[in-house]
C-alpha cells in the first residue's frame, strides 16, 4: 500500500530541516503520528507562529518580533560599541557568555563573491546608516576566523576606519576556519577580551 | 562516470570555494593537480574542534582524500600539504578574482596539472604582495590551458610585431596593424604585445595596457556574466585608498 499523499507532504517538509534525510524524517514522522500527536500540534501551532512573528530588526538585522529588537532598544547596553556577527546563532552564542554589552549588526552571512554576495547583499549601507549616527566608538569585527570571514571583517574595517571610527578584530584564540557558533564559551571569552585594533 | 567507484589519496589540491550543505556538512568546490576541478562533500566538519575543519581553508596547499561512485564525491582525509599562504587583505581579494576565473572557465573533471601548479605559484606570489602583474600573467596561462591562444609576438598576416607600431587585436585571431584596417577592437601597442610575450611586465603603461586587453579576452569568455569579486576587488581597492 502506498503511503498516503499527506504523510508522503510531511516527511518532505521535514526533510527541510538542517541534518535530517529523508530516513529520519520518515521515521520522525511516524512518531509524531503513533505516538506524539499533541506534540506534532504543538510544533505545527509553534512554526506558524514564528513565521508570522520573527522578522528583522530594522536596526541591526538580528531576528525578532518587534520593528526594532529586545537589544537595540534596551537601555542598559552600551550603545558606543558596536558587534559584527555573520549569523543570528552567533550572535546568540556571543549573548549567552555574557561577554559583550554593546550592541549587535548582524551581516546574515559573509562576502563570497562566487556566490554573487558583495556588500549590498549583506547590508553594508544600512550598517553605514547606524555608523553614521555619530553614537559608535568602537567596531568589534566578529566575523568567523575562515578567510571569507577575514574578507568581510577587512572590508568592513576600511569602511569603519574612513568615518574615524575603532575597528577592532576579536583576537585569534579561536582556531582557524572556527565558526564562532561552535566555540566554547572561554574561548570566546578570551576572544573578545584579547581583540585587537585592525 | 556514475557508478564506479572513485578513489583519490593525498591528492594536491585547493579549496576554490565552500559553501553549506547541512548544518554541519559543506560542499567543497576544489582545483586538484590530476583530477581537475571537483566537488566534494565534507561531512561532520562544522562542529568543534573538527580538526578538518580548520585545514580546509581557501589558498591552504592541501593533501585530499576521497571517494565515492556519484558525481559528488565524500571526502575522506585532509591535511595541510604546507603552511597556508599568508595573504593580506589585498592579495585576499585577488585569491578570490582567480578562484572565480577558474570556477567560471575550467569545466569539472578536465585536468590541467599543469595550470595547477601555476595557480599554486600565482597565489604564492600573491602571498607575497605582487599582484598586479601576476593577476595578467595567471589570465594569459588560463586562457591558453582552455585553448584559447593568446597571440602576441605576430600578427594574423604572420609577421612579427613591431615594437613602434600600433596594433588592434581581434579576439580568437590576433592582432593587426591600425594602419592596415580600421576597427572596432581594442588598441594596444606593439611594445605592449612584445612585453606581455616575454613576461616583461615592470613598465606601468604596459601593465595598464595588458590589462585593458586581458580584460576584453576574458568577457568574450565568460560571456557576458559579470566577475562578482572583480567588482568586490575594485571596491576594496577606492575603500582601502
Ligand atoms: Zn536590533
Amino acid at each position: 500500500m502506498a503511503e498516503s499523499k499527506a504523510i508522503v507532504k510531511l516527511i518532505e517538509a521535514l526533510s527541510h530541516l538542517p541534518g535530517v534525510g529523508p530516513k529520519s524524517a520518515r521515521r520522525m514522522t511516524y512518531f509524531l503520528l503513533e505516538r506524539d500527536r499533541e506534540g506534532a500540534r504543538d510544533i505545527s501551532v509553534a512554526i506558524t507562529e514564528a513565521i508570522e512573528k520573527v522578522g528583522h530588526c530594522q536596526q541591526c538585522n538580528n531576528l525578532t518580533e518587534y520593528d526594532i529588537c529586545e537589544i537595540c532598544s534596551s537601555k542598559s547596553r552600551d550603545s558606543k560599541k558596536l558587534c559584527i556577527v555573520e549569523t543570528p546563532a552567533e550572535l546568540q552564542s556571543i549573548e549567552q557568555a555574557s561577554i559583550f554589552r554593546g550592541l549587535y549588526f548582524v551581516l546574515m552571512g559573509h562576502l563570497s563573491p562566487l556566490d554573487g554576495i558583495g556588500p549590498e547583499e549583506l547590508g553594508i549601507d544600512k550598517l553605514e546608516v547606524l555608523l553614521d549616527n555619530g553614537e559608535v566608538d568602537e567596531v568589534v569585527l566578529a566575523t568567523n576566523l575562515t578567510v571569507e570571514g577575514e574578507a568581510t571583517a577587512h572590508y568592513i574595517s576600511e569602511l569603519v576606519r574612513k568615518k574615524g571610527i575603532l575597528a577592532t578584530r576579536i583576537a585569534h584564540g579561536v582556531p582557524v576556519g572556527g565558526e564562532l557558533e561552535y566555540i566554547d564559551r572561554n574561548t570566546l571569552t578570551e576572544a573578545f577580551t584579547g581583540r585587537r585594533q585592525m | 562516470m556514475s557508478g564506479l567507484l572513485m578513489r583519490a589519496e593525498k591528492e594536491n589540491a585547493f579549496i576554490l570555494h565552500q559553501r553549506a550543505y547541512s548544518e554541519t556538512s559543506i560542499i567543497l568546490d576544489i582545483f586538484s593537480e590530476n583530477f581537475g576541478r571537483l566537488s566534494i562533500i565534507a561531512k561532520g566538519i562544522k562542529k568543534q574542534n573538527s580538526k578538518k575543519g580548520s585545514v580546509l581553508q581557501q589558498f591552504q596547499p592541501l593533501l585530499l582524500s576521497w571517494a565515492g561512485k556519484s558525481e559528488l564525491k565524500t571526502l575522506t582525509a585532509a591535511e595541510p600539504d604546507s603552511d597556508m599562504f599568508v595573504m593580506s587583505p589585498g592579495s585576499m581579494y585577488c585569491g578570490f578574482y582567480i578562484n572565480e576565473l577558474i570556477v567560471r572557465l575550467l569545466h569539472q573533471h578536465d585536468p590541467h596539472p599543469e595550470l595547477f601548479i601555476y595557480y599554486k605559484d600565482t597565489l604564492k606570489q600573491l602571498s607575497q604582495g605582487i599582484t598586479e602583474k601576476v593577476l595578467r600573467l595567471f589570465e594569459k596561462y588560463l586562457l591558453i590551458e582552455i585553448g584559447y591562444g593568446v597571440i602576441l609576438d605576430h600578427d594574423i598576416n604572420n609577421n612579427k610585431i613591431n615594437e613602434d607600431k600600433e596594433y588592434y587585436y581581434v579576439p580568437e585571431s590576433g592582432p593587426v596593424k591600425t594602419e592596415e584596417v580600421n576597427l572596432e577592437k581594442p588598441k594596444i601597442s606593439g611594445k605592449s604585445l612584445l612585453a606581455f610575450a616575454h613576461e616583461n611586465l615592470d613598465d606601468k603603461d604596459v601593465l595598464a595596457e595588458i590589462k585593458a586587453l586581458m580584460r576584453v579576452l576574458i568577457r568574450e569568455q565568460l560571456g557576458g556574466k559579470p566577475l562578482h569579486s572583480r567588482k568586490l576587488m575594485n571596491n576594496y581597492i577606492s575603500l582601502s585608498r
